[in-house]
């Protein structure tokens, strides 16, 4: 029986594959030029694919049914930081259970859809190395045991995104794609690491078996039964409540915000369009991006048990910026979809948007803090964006791939170009209209209820960001309805033959794949529409296991905060005092973790088991404000941590759906993606809307238009901001350090006047010996050393000398 | 002072690798036709032997002194000697079939790189500044030779002369300092002067003794290449041979560092004053991360792209060197990061050459970056391996240099250090080195190949070959398994520590 213990085997298979090409290449390289790798390194790396995939599975099920969720954890002892003990292993709890299986589901489906998309391309094999390099990480990201295991897999799949996005390097923008996406990532990993660090520092482990299941150690953890749900309370306890936590959670969060392409890091991720149109399935639609979301998911006590911040006046609590921010991506990134001509783009956008969605969803729920310090517990939040990253992830994989099989058939990304694909590309057609209308919110598939969860969620916690993402999910409708009636109904419009007057506008009409003239579109082969039936079939379902009355994945994967937290704040410390002390985990060179003082066995929500739904009311008392009031401080929405009074009411015995919101949400979401449908339809049927015609808009509408066409013209500011002064200080340090150096040459006498003043001493026993000593050596020196004579030692030595007293003087006191 | 067999015993790897130095210059005046293969496996031989009697010293070693406290074969000793052994280990082995192809092939260079790791060691060793003077010019001065060692270049000769005479104006400046610190503590023994400076309750304010200090930090500065004393750099590491080029990136810097941490961390023991020095290293670090990193940018030449390159490295040391500064209460942290730093940079730094080594174009040195277009795809192992370098160099896990800087960041992050900025800078100008690391790496992969005659060429014999293995190794498995080294690093480190505290008692 395949069980949790096979756990380790899932991201390796994909690994050998990888490895296995890496010897091949060479094997090739020594074997000469004739010997070439066949496609069946595509075939292994599929069957490798495949059988991870399956292990996958049965690990998922092993743990979220078998095991009814207890997770799996297997360490062994891997390096000390300081006093900190890491140990390298894998842990499976009921959130890796699902990312395991969407991820090596979606890359399963990727490499078989692969097969066919890239067959041909000379390039084949090490396209799948790619491609395996890449699942393996995420699949051991997701398998993780602590967060510096996370961030070596988090860093290998940002190479191997880097490479995939390269892949096509004969074009340029693919290139500057790939180095783009790679630097700008690195911002984010960069506040990742030092959030990491500090986190060491605080709490001395690294450990989601400390941090996250709040267990002293994971080795006995299937032994005595603790429960599944992530709380990380006692190894926190120190921290609980304090500010550190929330700049740590911070700067974790800044990792989520370059890898999530969450604004202002998010202007990698349309670019990163350059690469093959499958690596935009897998990588920068349904894993890769996600890992963010799934992040801080993962570090989600770090950010609940933090106190608010407060920056330049404003209070807000690390969750509540995390919404925000995921708010303002949302709305952003649709309003830029609204305008893009290329297929993959539009995709792209909507992806930042849809991640912008998972963020509303994590930072809405956690504990707010009230009034008098009371603390509320939205338990809805986490599970919501979770599960939204699920069904995400299998309709965004699969309107990925039915563009891809688009571009395919018809030879471009412009969706101008298209036009008329139903009668054309039948399967690909259908497949796309089930993906368009999940993402778009219709009932019932995968997108309508994940999506009302999170719009649940942002009721309870803020009604402004309820109102903005409900106008985010009208968005989305519209621009999908835009895309699907312009591609895909009407007219072919002749593909790249009939680019007329399009060129101005985005779509840089070099297209995926490199075959040339088209005439009328065709379907593509079955390889690549088997993983698109599959993967509609999920978008499909996928949403059932999240039925607002019968929720299996919101009991699975859930966050519960430790016992005490939710006592009004200042009561926290008494009441954790039955907890242990957080813990260095004590080590001796090379010796084992000793056991910490046991951990009360008490489920932290024993008693009052908190409801997958609805905010759990532990206070004593109701919260102040009405549930309609919109708590505003100076026009600011009140993420604060002072004004959540609005935040929850919710009547006395709550503790049950409240099918009345959820029937009132469902309702209002599926009205907004009506609108967004209806008015996406009537504006582009027989493409009547057509902005970019000279005079067809006022200027004001013009400029309006233009922002979302230029996509608020970020990478401009970026440009301005950022990279041109880098450039600038690049090359001022060059100058400095190459020529000083020729304005210090005419002035070598006022250098040398102004030296004496600085220090007669010196002066007379330095300058002077230098130059006596240059002389020397200059007249030593041949014709063959021109160069020198032209001082530029002496002005080596100016500089070191000038070194030299700005070091003395920084040191002595003056007196 | 008497001799005893003991000293000699304590002393035996120095002795070894300074005898073979002379044996290979006498064998190679009295046959002048000896195959320079065989004579560089000799000092291979050689240099394995001293690492076998140096690693009886590892990690704790033996802290009392010898040679009447002029030498300290404890384990700090012993570990930055077997960084420095290694070091030369493996520029050795890659230089071998780089000499050959070049025909400079003669038996002084392999005498001269044993000259420079024996100055090395005993800058590590030296327990007395008088000793580190030492070891500083016999290092330096077969640094210029080898930095001129093809005659025949203009380059080379021009960085040979370039070296010296600033190296020369840096060593006046460092044996100035010594003057002064003299004059101050009476003694240039290094627990003499702690109890001078321990003792003394004005030592923060004292000018004599801070003019020294800063005289002392240029000299070690200039050693290691940093702000603004790193202006030799790119012009010397451009025009050297990059055998010898190699050598001295990692071997120089180890042993500078060798000796200015043991310096700063035992010599200085007043809280004031180790803050008031550590606030000046503090501003040096960021300024030499600042403009290595940005410098580094626009680079075009492989060499000239790792001058300034190690010139960040450098700053970044430095951030530990402050952490050991300004951390009294755990100094060791700080010690044992710079530890694993250098060992960490000698592999990455030493790989990186080994790859600029084995490149050829038509009969030249393939040192334009542009010139490396399809080189992933050409020769897979060698393109692998630099991006190997080059990742680790940057900082990516799983390599050494992310360990490294991991360790760096936390002894700086210590709360007592208090220099918030300085690990942003770390963490910024980190991220900017990414931007040209990956350059090499998107040049490689991401740019078709040149064919035909114009194709770039690679010729890795048996020596480069294994150095470049042994690079390699030392990259992975510090990035894969480094908790033994981490753990010995860290018991040296407190050893360390605790010598200084025993000399203040």
């Amino acid at each position: 029986m395949v069980d949790v213990h096979y756990t380790p085997i899932i991201p390796l298979l994909p690994l050998v594959s990888f490895a296995l090409f890496v010897l091949g290449a060479s094997v090739r390289s020594w074997l000469g030029k004739g010997a070439r790798l066949s496609d069946q390194v595509a075939y292994v790396s599929v069957a490798l694919m495949g059988v991870s995939w399956l292990l996958a599975l049965a690990v998922a099920f092993d743990v979220l049914v078998l095991r009814s969720g207890q997770p799996y954890y297997y360490a062994y002892p891997w390096l000390s930081v300081g006093s900190v003990l890491i140990r390298f292993g894998f842990m499976v709890d009921p959130m890796s259970a699902v990312m395991l299986i969407v991820v090596a589901t979606v890359a399963f489906g990727v490499q078989w859809y692969s097969l066919g998309y890239i067959a041909g391309d000379e390039k084949q094999p090490r396209f799948f190395a790619y491609l395996s390099l890449f699942s393996s990480a995420m699949l051991a990201l997701v398998v993780a045991n602590t967060l510096l295991e996370l961030f070596f897999a988090w860093e290998i799949m940002g190479l191997a995104s880097y490479l995939l996005i390269g892949f096509w390097y004969e074009k340029p923008a693919a290139m500057r794609a790939a180095k783009k996406a790679f630097v700008v990532t690195r911002v984010g990993d960069t506040f990742f690491f030092i959030g990491m660090l500090w986190l060491v520092l605080q709490t001395g482990t690294t450990d989601f078996a400390n941090l996250v299941l709040g267990t002293a150690h994971g080795g006995a953890l299937s032994a005595t039964g603790e429960n599944a749900v992530i709380t990380g309370g006692p190894y926190l306890k120190a921290l609980m409540g304090t500010t550190t936590l929330g700049w740590i959670a911070l700067l974790i969060y800044g990792g989520a915000v370059g890898k999530s392409a969450q604004f202002p890091l998010h202007v990698w991720l349309p670019d990163a369009m350059e690469g093959p149109t499958p690596v935009s399935a897998l990588i920068h639609a349904a894993t890769m991006v996600a890992a963010g979301v799934y992040l801080v998911a993962r570090m989600y006590p770090i950010f609940d048990l933090a106190a608010p911040l407060t920056v330049l006046g404003i209070t807000f609590r690390p969750l509540g910026l995390v919404a925000l921010v995921g708010l303002g991506t949302a709305l952003m990134a649709a309003y830029i979809a609204f305008s893009q001509s290329d297929i993959k783009r539009i995709l792209a956008y909507s992806t930042i948007s849809q991640l912008g969605f998972m963020f509303i969803g994590l930072g809405c729920g956690g504990t707010v803090v009230g009034e008098n310090g009371v603390r509320t517990f939205l338990a809805i939040g986490f599970s919501a964006a979770m599960f939204h990253l699920m069904t995400h992830a299998f309709f965004k994989g699969l309107l990925f791939l039915g563009s891809g099989s688009v571009i395919h058939g018809t030879g471009t990304q412009d969706i101008w170009k298209m036009g008329g694909l139903w009668r054309h590309m039948r399967w690909t057609a259908i497949t796309f209209l089930i993906g368009y209308a999940a993402l778009a919110g219709v009932a019932p598939l995968a997108g309508f209820w994940s999506k009302d969860q999170i719009l649940e969620a942002a009721w309870e916690y803020n009604r402004l960001i309820f109102w903005g993402a409900l106008l985010g999910a009208g968005m989305t409708a519209f621009y999908m309805t835009r895309l699907w009636t312009v591609a895909f109904t009407g007219q072919w419009s002749g593909g790249e033959a009939a680019a007329t007057g399009h060129q101005a506008v985005g779509g840089h009409g070099q297209h995926d794949h490199g075959h040339g003239g088209h005439g009328l579109p065709h379907e593509s082969p079955r390889s690549m529409l088997i993983p698109l039936v599959a993967l509609a079939g999920l978008a499909a379902v996928a949403g059932f296991v999240g039925l607002p009355k019968a929720n299996r994945f919101g009991e699975m994967v859930k966050y519960v905060p430790p016992p005490g937290w939710l006592e009004p704040a200042g009561a926290v410390e008494e009441h954790a005092l039955h907890l242990p002390t957080p813990l260095r985990m004590a080590q001796a060179p090379g010796g084992t973790v000793p056991d910490s003082p046991a951990v009360p066995h008490s489920s932290p929500a024993e008693g009052d088991s908190p409801r997958p739904y609805g905010a759990q009311q532990l206070a004593p008392e109701p919260l102040q404000g009405g549930a309609l009031s919109f708590p505003t401080e100076e026009g600011l929405p009140a993420v604060g941590g002072e004004a959540h009074a609005g935040a929850a009411h919710t009547p006395a015995g709550h503790h049950e759906v409240d099918m009345g919101l959820v029937w009132r949400i469902g309702l209002l979401s599926t009205l907004a993606a009506l609108l967004g449908i209806l008015l996406g339809a009537s504006g582009y049927r027989g493409r009547r809307f057509n902005f970019r015609a000279p005079g067809a808009l006022t200027p004001m509408e013009s400029a309006v238009y233009a922002l979302s066409l230029n996509k608020f013209y970020l990478d401009e500011i970026y440009w301005a901001i950022l990279v041109t002064p880098l450039f600038w200080v690049t090359r001022t340090a060059r100058a400095v350090d190459q020529a000083i150096i020729d304005g210090l040459v005419n002035g070598a006498g006022l250098v040398t006047r102004g030296i004496s003043v600085l220090s007669r001493l010196v002066d007379i026993w330095v300058v002077d010996g230098l130059v006596n000593f240059s002389g020397w050596i200059c007249g030593r020196l041949g014709q063959g050393l021109r160069r020198l004579q032209t001082g530029q030692v002496q002005n080596y030595v100016l500089v070191v000398f000038i070194g030299v007293l700005l070091v003395i003087a920084a040191l002595v006191p003056s007196r | 002072m008497q001799i005893t067999p003991r000293d000699i015993w304590n002393i035996s790897p120095h002795l070894v690798v300074a005898a073979l130095g002379l044996i290979i210059l006498l064998i190679d005046a009295i046959w002048p036709r000896i195959s320079k293969r065989q004579l560089a496996n000799l000092a291979l031989l050689g240099l394995i032997g001293a690492g076998a009697l140096q690693a009886r010293f590892w990690p704790r070693g033996q802290v009392t002194p010898v040679l009447g406290g002029m030498i300290v074969p404890d384990g700090y000793t012993a570990f930055f000697n077997l960084v420095l052994l290694v070091g030369a280990g493996i520029s050795l082995l890659l230089s071998t079939d780089y000499l050959e192809w070049d025909g400079s092939a003669h038996g002084e260079y392999h005498a001269l790189v044993l000259f420079t790791a024996f100055g090395g060691m005993v800058m590590a060793a030296a327990g007395h500044l008088i000793v580190v003077f030492l070891g500083l010019e016999i290092l330096s001065i077969s640094l210029y030779i080898l930095a001129g060692y093809q005659r025949e270049r203009r380059e080379s000769q021009e960085a040979a002369l370039k070296y010296f005479l600033l190296g020369a104006f840096a060593s006046a400046f460092f044996l100035y300092g010594m003057a002064l610190v003299y004059g101050y503590a009476g003694s240039l023994d290094l627990h003499a002067i702690a109890r001078a400076a321990g003792a003394g309750q004005g030592a923060a304010a004292n000018q004599l003794l801070l003019t020294g200090i800063g005289l002392l930090l240029v000299g070690f500065g200039f050693k290691v290449a940093v702000v603004p004393f790193h202006i030799w750099t790119p012009d010397v590491y451009e025009g050297a041979p990059t055998s010898a080029t190699a050598f001295m990136s990692v071997v120089a810097k180890a042993a500078g560092f060798a000796a200015f941490v043991r310096v700063f961390a035992l010599a200085f023991p007043g809280a004031d004053l180790r803050h008031q020095v550590g606030a000046v290293v503090a501003s040096i670090a960021m300024l030499t991360m600042v403009v290595g990193n940005t410098a580094a940018v626009l680079q075009t030449n492989i060499k000239r792209l790792l001058a300034y390159s190690s010139i960040a490295h450098a700053g970044y040391i430095l951030v530990g060197v402050v952490a050991v500064l300004r951390n009294p209460a755990a100094p060791a942290e700080g010690v044992s990061a710079v530890l694993f730093y250098t060992l960490a940079y000698t592999f990455m730094n030493l790989g990186a050459f080994a790859v600029v080594l084995a490149l050829r174009r038509r009969g030249e040195e393939l040192l334009n970056i542009e010139e490396y277009a399809g080189l992933g795809f050409r020769y897979p192992w060698l393109g692998a391996l630099m991006a190997l370098f080059m990742l680790s160099l940057a900082g990516m896990p799983p390599t050494a240099g992310f360990f490294a800087k991991l360790y760096l960041i936390r002894a700086a992050l210590s709360p007592l250090v208090g220099m918030w900025w300085l690990v942003i800078t770390l963490a910024l100008t980190s991220v900017v080195s990414f931007y040209y690391y990956i350059r090499v790496v998107t040049v490689m992969y991401m740019r078709p190949a040149v064919e035909g005659e114009q194709a770039p060429q690679a010729s890795a014999g048996p020596h480069l070959g294994t150095g470049l293995a042994l690079a390699a190794l030392g990259t992975i498995l510090l990035g894969l398994i480094p908790a033994g080294i981490l753990q010995a690093a860290q018991q040296i480190a407190e050893g360390l520590v605790e010598l200084g505290g025993m000399a203040l008692r």
